[in-house]
């Protein structure tokens, strides 16, 4: 092999390529937030970094050894780890509940409404004006914590996310309401959690999508982690999304193959809790390479993905099976070709309804029609989370790249928008404020950096 | 002069951040677009991460360490932006045509390219961190394990996993360069 050849300098070589500026905009934005954010008070005379360390060890350790007597004891009142009716599988591993990373912000187990979030239902909340859609109503005391989703369970409301210990590492968290209005702290893990979907209907559980990770409980005598098997290939799935079917549960993911990472499904039972790996057609593979987002429906569940061509909703009948895969005429104009060159779906509502980039596709009939979100000024360029209401949609996205707003769009056919401000009084942001939304008890609970809350009907935000 | 700047932004200065943001941002995003292969995610990923420094500053017990106790942060970022996004889209360039060298002084040809960055993308977010640590910013593995919080075993595991899955790339790619694409990218 000559020097030329030599991996090392090909992959060094490889890795010198690319961009090596931060844009201006970059900076603005981190100079907006600054000055409107505190710095956190250290407080304490510094301890020496190897001390500490050890005596985190210790305390883990410690910890440990508690979880483990405490788990021993519980496995020995509960008949086992395995909930009544579940068959046993190698591939459950018991899960300590409290965090195996100590940390200084996951100490206690319940966490407090904000000072400034009305703790009751504010009394104008059913008809809340446009210019209010959505009024925050919650948000942990610790604002590094951030939620990514949130469902429906038999008593109330399930949300996910992550928070911050001391060395700014994440690591996930669970939150239950009954109501909405008032959430308690009743999970923490080492991995930040993105989905949550409600287990199944005899007995209630909930399933937690972490990083890499799946796990199923239920809230009060905690989760197992759950390995998806890989029968035909090697290392370990990656899942990516979760879907409730009737008494089935639906995980989404990608495998690797011989080398190749495939789209894959698995299907759980409720009562048996073993997964299996669905006959997934090659097409899908060929189609749609990347996939990223599943939605439950009456009778099976949609897939939306992406390929170099165009976004791809996909289809899974439960009498059926697969149906034909459903190609959004999504045509971006290549101005500066250097993003992808599809659009990506970053709200899927339905295999009817589907949110690409900036713009709402709907289905009618066997055409797909495009609304842009917003209108002019008031475009919305990323929604983030979308609901098909009983009388239209909700969009909740920023608009603005360089000076991002939150805000909330509305429309009862896809055309005309009501678009307002999510956070009026907050100037300017820099993550999107909601990453998910249910509707519950006759309103739309939205989560992200808080809890929001607004009318489940659109025309109670039109003005 | 970073030292001054760091003390300065410690005691609530936010000009003086600003500054110190300035220096050291583009280092981030030369990181931080090398780990996540995407301009806009390793972007959102310093704003972050220079957000959160400022937040968490005072806990910086050694002024000349800003660099490294950010990068730490900024790691940590990447890998919550890209697991907040579920996926992470490749950057579609413009290549030249020829299966040969692109230009004088360039060894990597398109295959080349093409190969490690499907190798990449295949790899863990962990995994390209501690590629990009050891073969971009040239730390050794003693000094990627610091910066980035593991221990010294897993930095040396995770390089040579990675190391292994790029050379293999490159190695599949020498001896069957028509090899058929696998996944469209």
């Amino acid at each position: 092999m000559t020097a030329s050849r030599d991996p090392e300098r090909l992959i060094r070589a490889f890795l010198d390529e690319g961009p090596i500026e931060l844009p201006e905009r970059a900076y603005h934005a981190v100079r907006s937030t600054i000055d409107q954010t505190r710095q956190r008070a250290v407080v304490g005379p510094w301890r020496d970094t190897r001390m500490f360390n050890r005596a985190r060890y210790a305390l883990a350790g410690l910890a440990t050894l508690a979880v483990f007597v405490v788990g021993v004891g519980l496995f020995a009142q509960r008949g086992g780890l395995l909930a009544p009716g579940a068959s046993p599988s190698s591939t459950s591993t018991p899960l300590a509940n409290p965090s195996a990373t100590p940390s200084a912000d996951a100490a206690g187990p319940t966490v407090r409404p904000s000072t400034d979030a009305a703790a009751t239902p504010p009394a104008s909340l059913t008809a809340t004006p446009a210019a209010a859609a959505m009024q925050p109503v919650w948000r942990a005391d610790d604002d590094t914590c951030t939620m990514n989703d949130v469902a429906v369970v038999d008593d109330g409301l399930v949300a996910v996310g992550s928070c911050r210990n001391p060395e700014a590492r994440r690591y996930g968290v669970a939150w239950h309401s009954e109501t909405g209005f008032e959430w308690r702290r009743v999970f923490e893990i080492y991995v930040e959690v993105l989905v949550a979907v409600s287990g199944n209907g005899d007995g209630g559980g909930v399933v937690l999508l972490g990083e890499f990770q799946l796990f199923r409980g239920d809230l009060s005598a905690g989760f197992e982690v759950e390995q998806l098997p890989n029968p035909h290939g090697r290392g370990s799935p990656i899942p990516i999304d979760i879907a409730h079917v009737g008494q089935n549960l639906f995980v989404l993911g990608e495998t690797d193959v011989d080398g190749v990472w495939r789209p894959a499904v698995w299907v759980s039972s409720s009562s048996e809790g073993a997964w299996q790996l669905i006959n997934v057609p090659d097409e899908l593979a060929n189609i749609a390479p990347d996939v990223f987002l599943m939605v439950a429906d009456e009778n099976g569940f949609v897939i939306a993905g992406a390929n170099p061509v165009a976004p791809v909703l996909w289809r899974y009948d439960l009498s059926s099976e697969w149906g034909v895969p459903d190609l959004i005429p999504f045509l971006r104009p290549c101005t500066d070709c250097s993003g992808p060159g599809t659009g990506e779906v970053t709200a899927l509502i339905d295999s009817e309804a589907a949110v690409v980039d900036d713009s709402l596709w709907v289905k009618v009939g066997d055409a797909w029609h495009v609304h842009t979100i917003g209108e002019e000024q008031h475009k919305i360029d990323d929604g983030n989370a979308a609901l098909r209401l009983e009388d239209g949609f909700i969009v909740t996205g920023i608009r603005g790249r360089t000076y991002p707003q939150d805000v909330v769009a509305t429309s009862t056919d896809g055309a005309e928008w009501a678009v307002t401000l999510l956070n009026p009084d907050a100037e300017r942001r820099i993550d999107p404020t909601i990453r998910a939304m249910v509707e519950f008890d006759g309103r739309v609970i939205a989560v992200g950096d808080g809890v929001f809350i607004g009318p489940a009907r659109v025309s109670d935000y039109v003005p | 002069m970073q030292r001054a700047l760091v003390d300065q932004a410690k005691r609530g200065d936010p000009e003086a951040f600003d500054a110190l943001a300035r220096m050291v941002g583009d280092r981030c995003m030369a990181i931080a677009y090398r780990i996540l292969r995407d301009a806009d995610l390793a972007e959102d990923a310093v704003q972050n991460a220079l957000i959160v420094a400022w937040r968490q500053l005072g806990a910086l017990r050694d002024e000349d360490r800003f660099e490294p106790w950010l990068h730490r942060i900024l790691t940590n970022e990447c890998y919550a932006e890209a697991r907040r996004r579920r996926r992470i889209s490749v950057q579609l360039r413009v290549l030249p045509t020829s299966g040969g060298a692109a230009s004088t002084g360039d060894i990597l040809n398109v295959n080349d390219r093409d190969q490690l960055e499907r190798a990449l993308r295949r790899l863990t977010l962990e995994q390209r961190a501690v590629v990009v640590f050891h073969h971009y910013v040239g730390l050794s593995l003693d000094e990627i394990a610091s910066r980035l919080g593991i221990p010294l075993g897993t930095a040396k595991s995770r390089l040579h996993y990675a190391s292994n899955a790029l050379r293999a790339s490159l190695e599949a790619d020498a001896r069957a360069p028509s090899v058929s694409r696998e996944r469209p990218a």
